[in-house]
Protein backbone atom coordinates (compact mmCIF):
# COMPACT_ATOMS: atom_id res chain seq x y z
CA UNK A 1 0.00 0.00 0.00
CA UNK A 2 1.18 3.41 -1.00
CA UNK A 3 1.16 5.92 1.40
CA UNK A 4 -1.22 8.83 0.81
CA UNK A 5 0.08 12.37 1.22
CA UNK A 6 -2.57 15.35 0.75
CA UNK A 7 -1.58 19.05 0.75
CA UNK A 8 -4.17 21.02 2.50
CA UNK A 9 -6.93 23.52 0.26
CA UNK A 10 -9.44 26.14 1.76
CA UNK A 11 -11.97 23.07 1.21
CA UNK A 12 -9.79 20.26 1.89
CA UNK A 13 -7.97 19.31 4.51
CA UNK A 14 -4.21 17.69 4.56
CA UNK A 15 -4.25 14.33 4.60
CA UNK A 16 -1.04 11.83 5.92
CA UNK A 17 -2.04 7.91 5.94
CA UNK A 18 1.13 6.42 5.96
CA UNK A 19 1.55 2.35 5.91
CA UNK A 20 4.47 1.92 7.71
CA UNK A 21 3.79 4.09 10.51
CA UNK A 22 0.36 2.70 10.41
CA UNK A 23 -1.23 6.39 11.48
CA UNK A 24 -3.46 8.03 9.72
CA UNK A 25 -3.84 11.98 9.80
CA UNK A 26 -6.77 14.43 8.65
CA UNK A 27 -6.16 17.97 9.58
CA UNK A 28 -7.11 21.38 8.67
CA UNK A 29 -10.76 22.16 7.09
CA UNK A 30 -12.97 20.00 5.47
CA UNK A 31 -15.71 21.78 3.32
CA UNK A 32 -15.39 20.41 -0.51
CA UNK A 33 -19.30 20.02 -1.71
CA UNK A 34 -19.12 16.31 -2.44
CA UNK A 35 -17.23 14.92 0.44
CA UNK A 36 -17.70 11.63 -1.37
CA UNK A 37 -15.35 12.22 -4.10
CA UNK A 38 -12.40 13.15 -1.23
CA UNK A 39 -13.17 10.52 1.36
CA UNK A 40 -13.86 7.26 -0.42
CA UNK A 41 -10.52 6.39 -1.23
CA UNK A 42 -9.17 7.26 2.40
CA UNK A 43 -11.85 4.67 3.56
CA UNK A 44 -10.78 2.33 0.96
CA UNK A 45 -7.28 2.63 2.11
CA UNK A 46 -8.04 2.65 5.33
CA UNK A 47 -10.07 -0.65 5.43
CA UNK A 48 -6.85 -2.30 3.71
CA UNK A 49 -4.69 -0.96 6.37
CA UNK A 50 -7.08 -1.97 9.10
CA UNK A 51 -7.42 -5.60 7.80
CA UNK A 52 -3.51 -6.13 7.80
CA UNK A 53 -1.77 -6.62 11.79
CA UNK A 54 -0.61 -4.26 13.98
CA UNK A 55 -1.87 -1.39 15.87
CA UNK A 56 -3.55 1.71 14.03
CA UNK A 57 -3.51 5.61 15.17
CA UNK A 58 -6.01 7.86 13.90
CA UNK A 59 -5.51 11.41 14.49
CA UNK A 60 -8.16 14.15 13.64
CA UNK A 61 -7.45 17.67 13.96
CA UNK A 62 -10.14 19.76 11.95
CA UNK A 63 -10.53 23.30 12.24
CA UNK A 64 -14.31 23.05 10.78
CA UNK A 65 -16.12 20.35 8.91
CA UNK A 66 -19.59 20.86 6.91
CA UNK A 67 -22.18 18.13 7.51
CA UNK A 68 -21.62 16.09 4.59
CA UNK A 69 -17.72 15.45 5.69
CA UNK A 70 -18.94 14.71 8.99
CA UNK A 71 -21.03 11.77 7.67
CA UNK A 72 -18.13 10.81 5.68
CA UNK A 73 -15.80 10.53 8.66
CA UNK A 74 -18.69 9.01 10.07
CA UNK A 75 -18.28 6.52 7.80
CA UNK A 76 -13.97 5.95 7.79
CA UNK A 77 -14.36 5.71 11.89
CA UNK A 78 -16.97 2.84 11.65
CA UNK A 79 -14.61 1.21 8.84
CA UNK A 80 -12.05 1.30 10.85
CA UNK A 81 -14.37 0.09 13.88
CA UNK A 82 -15.24 -3.02 12.05
CA UNK A 83 -12.21 -4.15 10.64
CA UNK A 84 -9.82 -3.95 13.85
CA UNK A 85 -9.94 -3.22 17.41
CA UNK A 86 -6.84 -2.68 17.76
CA UNK A 87 -7.14 0.83 16.71
CA UNK A 88 -7.47 3.93 18.90
CA UNK A 89 -8.81 7.79 17.78
CA UNK A 90 -7.29 10.89 18.95
CA UNK A 91 -9.57 13.66 18.78
CA UNK A 92 -7.66 17.79 18.80
CA UNK A 93 -10.04 20.33 19.02
CA UNK A 94 -8.80 23.80 19.90
CA UNK A 95 -9.84 24.79 23.54
CA UNK A 96 -13.11 27.18 23.97
CA UNK A 97 -13.83 25.34 20.96
CA UNK A 98 -17.05 23.77 21.99
CA UNK A 99 -18.58 22.47 18.85
CA UNK A 100 -15.43 20.46 18.18
CA UNK A 101 -15.14 19.12 21.52
CA UNK A 102 -19.08 17.68 21.10
CA UNK A 103 -18.76 16.65 17.55
CA UNK A 104 -15.66 14.60 18.87
CA UNK A 105 -17.92 13.46 22.03
CA UNK A 106 -20.94 12.42 19.63
CA UNK A 107 -18.16 10.25 17.39
CA UNK A 108 -16.82 8.57 20.91
CA UNK A 109 -20.40 7.94 21.86
CA UNK A 110 -21.38 5.96 18.35
CA UNK A 111 -17.76 4.67 17.85
CA UNK A 112 -16.67 1.55 19.57
CA UNK A 113 -13.08 1.94 19.86
CA UNK A 114 -10.04 3.98 22.22
CA UNK A 115 -11.33 7.71 21.86
CA UNK A 116 -9.08 10.47 23.26
CA UNK A 117 -10.63 14.21 23.54
CA UNK A 118 -7.06 16.15 23.39
CA UNK A 119 -7.71 20.41 23.61
CA UNK A 120 -4.83 22.11 21.63
CA UNK A 121 -3.92 26.19 22.59
CA UNK A 122 -6.36 28.34 20.19
CA UNK A 123 -3.53 29.61 17.13
CA UNK B 1 -13.72 33.77 -16.51
CA UNK B 2 -15.55 32.94 -14.27
CA UNK B 3 -14.08 35.47 -11.30
CA UNK B 4 -15.49 38.22 -13.71
CA UNK B 5 -18.48 36.66 -14.27
CA UNK B 6 -19.26 36.61 -10.03
CA UNK B 7 -17.76 40.43 -9.96
CA UNK B 8 -21.06 41.11 -11.40
CA UNK B 9 -23.49 40.55 -9.29
CA UNK B 10 -21.09 40.11 -6.42
CA UNK B 11 -21.30 43.00 -3.99
CA UNK B 12 -20.75 44.45 -0.70
CA UNK B 13 -23.07 46.77 1.16
CA UNK B 14 -22.56 49.10 3.72
CA UNK B 15 -25.76 50.16 3.25
CA UNK B 16 -29.01 50.71 5.61
CA UNK B 17 -31.34 48.70 3.92
CA UNK B 18 -34.91 50.02 4.92
CA UNK B 19 -38.55 49.58 3.01
CA UNK B 20 -38.18 52.70 1.09
CA UNK B 21 -34.26 51.73 0.07
CA UNK B 22 -34.33 48.06 -0.64
CA UNK B 23 -31.94 48.33 -3.81
CA UNK B 24 -31.31 44.52 -3.51
CA UNK B 25 -33.93 42.67 -5.56
CA UNK B 26 -35.36 40.00 -3.41
CA UNK B 27 -33.79 41.17 -0.20
CA UNK B 28 -37.07 41.78 1.83
CA UNK B 29 -35.68 39.16 4.25
CA UNK B 30 -32.57 41.30 5.37
CA UNK B 31 -33.88 42.60 8.90
CA UNK B 32 -35.05 46.38 8.74
CA UNK B 33 -32.28 48.85 9.00
CA UNK B 34 -29.50 46.10 8.47
CA UNK B 35 -25.90 46.64 7.39
CA UNK B 36 -25.61 44.33 4.41
CA UNK B 37 -22.28 43.17 4.96
CA UNK B 38 -22.01 40.91 2.02
CA UNK B 39 -24.67 39.66 -0.89
CA UNK B 40 -24.68 37.58 -3.84
CA UNK B 41 -27.32 37.03 -6.26
CA UNK B 42 -26.44 34.37 -9.31
CA UNK B 43 -26.05 30.88 -9.91
CA UNK B 44 -24.03 29.12 -7.29
CA UNK B 45 -20.93 26.89 -8.18
CA UNK B 46 -18.01 25.83 -6.24
CA UNK B 47 -16.25 28.76 -7.31
CA UNK B 48 -18.66 30.67 -6.41
CA UNK B 49 -18.18 29.62 -2.67
CA UNK B 50 -14.35 30.04 -2.66
CA UNK B 51 -14.77 33.78 -3.78
CA UNK B 52 -17.89 34.35 -1.05
CA UNK B 53 -16.08 31.99 1.66
CA UNK B 54 -12.94 34.12 1.36
CA UNK B 55 -14.76 37.28 1.40
CA UNK B 56 -16.15 36.32 4.60
CA UNK B 57 -13.41 35.61 6.46
CA UNK B 58 -11.26 38.90 5.21
CA UNK B 59 -14.66 40.92 6.16
CA UNK B 60 -15.32 39.52 9.32
CA UNK B 61 -11.84 40.32 10.82
CA UNK B 62 -13.23 44.25 9.45
CA UNK B 63 -16.16 44.32 11.11
CA UNK B 64 -17.33 45.08 15.21
CA UNK B 65 -19.56 42.28 15.99
CA UNK B 66 -19.93 41.03 19.74
CA UNK B 67 -18.11 38.88 20.84
CA UNK B 68 -20.67 36.42 21.60
CA UNK B 69 -20.44 36.89 17.71
CA UNK B 70 -18.12 34.07 16.53
CA UNK B 71 -16.24 34.06 13.24
CA UNK B 72 -16.56 29.68 13.41
CA UNK B 73 -20.08 30.32 13.54
CA UNK B 74 -20.69 32.68 11.10
CA UNK B 75 -18.26 30.76 8.73
CA UNK B 76 -20.14 27.24 9.40
CA UNK B 77 -23.26 28.64 8.69
CA UNK B 78 -22.47 30.33 5.43
CA UNK B 79 -20.92 27.27 4.36
CA UNK B 80 -23.89 25.27 4.91
CA UNK B 81 -26.49 27.92 3.38
CA UNK B 82 -24.15 28.70 0.26
CA UNK B 83 -23.21 24.72 -0.07
CA UNK B 84 -27.49 24.16 0.01
CA UNK B 85 -27.77 27.12 -2.45
CA UNK B 86 -25.03 24.69 -4.80
CA UNK B 87 -26.43 21.51 -4.59
CA UNK B 88 -30.10 22.26 -4.31
CA UNK B 89 -31.03 25.52 -6.44
CA UNK B 90 -29.77 26.35 -10.16
CA UNK B 91 -31.23 29.31 -10.67
CA UNK B 92 -29.70 32.94 -11.21
CA UNK B 93 -32.05 34.54 -8.95
CA UNK B 94 -30.43 32.48 -5.90
CA UNK B 95 -29.82 34.86 -2.85
CA UNK B 96 -27.10 34.66 -0.09
CA UNK B 97 -26.62 37.53 2.22
CA UNK B 98 -25.09 39.27 5.78
CA UNK B 99 -25.74 41.50 7.47
CA UNK B 100 -25.42 43.21 10.89
CA UNK B 101 -27.30 45.51 13.60
CA UNK B 102 -25.64 48.59 13.60
CA UNK B 103 -24.41 47.89 17.23
CA UNK B 104 -23.30 44.63 15.99
CA UNK B 105 -25.10 42.74 18.60
CA UNK B 106 -26.86 40.83 15.63
CA UNK B 107 -26.26 38.74 12.80
CA UNK B 108 -28.28 38.04 10.22
CA UNK B 109 -27.62 35.26 7.54
CA UNK B 110 -30.30 34.11 4.57
CA UNK B 111 -30.49 32.86 1.49
CA UNK B 112 -33.72 32.66 -0.84
CA UNK B 113 -34.58 30.19 -3.54
CA UNK B 114 -37.17 29.41 -6.07
CA UNK B 115 -38.40 25.80 -5.03
CA UNK B 116 -41.23 23.59 -6.76
CA UNK B 117 -44.27 23.09 -4.34
CA UNK B 118 -43.19 19.73 -3.76
CA UNK B 119 -40.19 20.82 -2.51
CA UNK B 120 -41.82 23.81 -0.64
CA UNK B 121 -43.95 21.38 1.47
CA UNK B 122 -40.96 18.45 2.18
CA UNK B 123 -38.73 21.56 3.59
CA UNK B 124 -41.91 22.93 5.35
CA UNK B 125 -42.02 19.63 7.38
CA UNK B 126 -38.64 18.82 7.90
CA UNK B 127 -38.02 22.83 9.08
CA UNK B 128 -41.55 22.60 11.16
CA UNK B 129 -40.12 19.36 12.97
CA UNK B 130 -36.62 20.94 13.65
CA UNK B 131 -38.07 23.83 15.05
CA UNK B 132 -40.60 21.86 17.33
CA UNK B 133 -37.51 20.10 18.75
CA UNK B 134 -36.37 21.42 22.04
CA UNK B 135 -33.04 22.68 21.48
CA UNK B 136 -32.10 19.78 24.20
CA UNK B 137 -33.17 16.91 21.88
CA UNK B 138 -31.27 18.26 18.76
CA UNK B 139 -27.87 17.32 19.65
CA UNK B 140 -29.45 13.19 19.93
CA UNK B 141 -31.82 13.57 16.47
CA UNK B 142 -28.17 14.66 15.13
CA UNK B 143 -25.92 11.76 16.31
CA UNK B 144 -29.11 9.71 15.50
CA UNK B 145 -28.93 11.15 11.49
CA UNK B 146 -25.05 10.70 12.00
CA UNK B 147 -25.17 7.17 12.45
CA UNK B 148 -27.97 6.22 10.20
CA UNK B 149 -27.11 5.03 6.59
CA UNK B 150 -28.82 7.58 4.43
CA UNK B 151 -26.22 9.60 2.02
CA UNK B 152 -26.36 11.91 -0.64
CA UNK B 153 -25.02 11.75 -3.93
CA UNK B 154 -22.30 14.58 -3.02
CA UNK B 155 -21.73 12.77 0.99
CA UNK B 156 -24.66 14.60 3.17
CA UNK B 157 -27.53 12.58 4.42
CA UNK B 158 -29.94 15.81 5.44
CA UNK B 159 -28.18 16.94 8.15
CA UNK B 160 -27.58 20.69 6.83
CA UNK B 161 -30.92 22.29 7.96
CA UNK B 162 -30.41 20.18 11.24
CA UNK B 163 -26.95 21.50 11.91
CA UNK B 164 -28.28 24.94 11.04
CA UNK B 165 -30.94 24.69 13.62
CA UNK B 166 -28.51 23.64 16.39
CA UNK B 167 -25.53 26.20 15.63
CA UNK B 168 -28.50 29.14 15.94
CA UNK B 169 -29.93 27.80 19.08
CA UNK B 170 -33.09 27.28 16.83
CA UNK B 171 -32.85 30.94 15.81
CA UNK B 172 -33.78 29.29 12.39
CA UNK B 173 -36.65 30.92 10.02
CA UNK B 174 -38.25 30.45 6.97
CA UNK B 175 -41.26 31.61 4.56
CA UNK B 176 -42.44 30.88 0.82
CA UNK B 177 -43.39 34.06 -1.11
CA UNK B 178 -44.97 33.91 -4.56
CA UNK B 179 -42.27 33.65 -7.57
CA UNK B 180 -43.76 36.21 -9.93
CA UNK B 181 -41.01 34.63 -12.44
CA UNK B 182 -42.98 31.07 -12.81
CA UNK B 183 -46.22 30.95 -10.86
CA UNK B 184 -45.73 27.14 -9.92
CA UNK B 185 -42.72 27.72 -8.15
CA UNK B 186 -42.28 29.78 -4.45
CA UNK B 187 -39.31 31.75 -3.41
CA UNK B 188 -37.77 29.82 -0.42
CA UNK B 189 -36.15 32.47 1.86
CA UNK B 190 -34.79 31.20 4.77
CA UNK B 191 -32.62 33.05 8.05
CA UNK B 192 -30.58 32.34 10.66
CA UNK B 193 -30.01 35.03 13.45
CA UNK B 194 -27.48 35.27 15.72
CA UNK B 195 -27.77 36.84 18.78
CA UNK B 196 -25.01 38.50 21.32
CA UNK B 197 -27.31 37.19 23.83
CA UNK B 198 -29.52 34.23 21.91
CA UNK B 199 -31.59 33.75 25.48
Amino acid sequence: MDNIIISGTPKTPEVSFLTSARTMKISGRSIPENSIDFYAPLIEWADGLCNSEGFVEVNIHLEYFNTSSSKCLMDLLKRIEASTDEACINWYYEEEDEDMLEAGEDYDAIIDLPFKLIATEIR
Amino acid sequence: MQISRISHVFSIYMTTLNSSNNNIDNYDIVPKGDLVIISYKGIFKSVTSEYLLNWIERFYSSQTFHPEIKMKCVFRISVELIQNLIHHSSSDDSVFFISKSHDGSACTLGTSNPVTTDQASTLSSLLTVLKNTPESELRGLKKTVLEGESRSSHGGGGMGLLDLTRISCGNIHYEFLPWPKDKDKLLFCLTIHLHSNPA
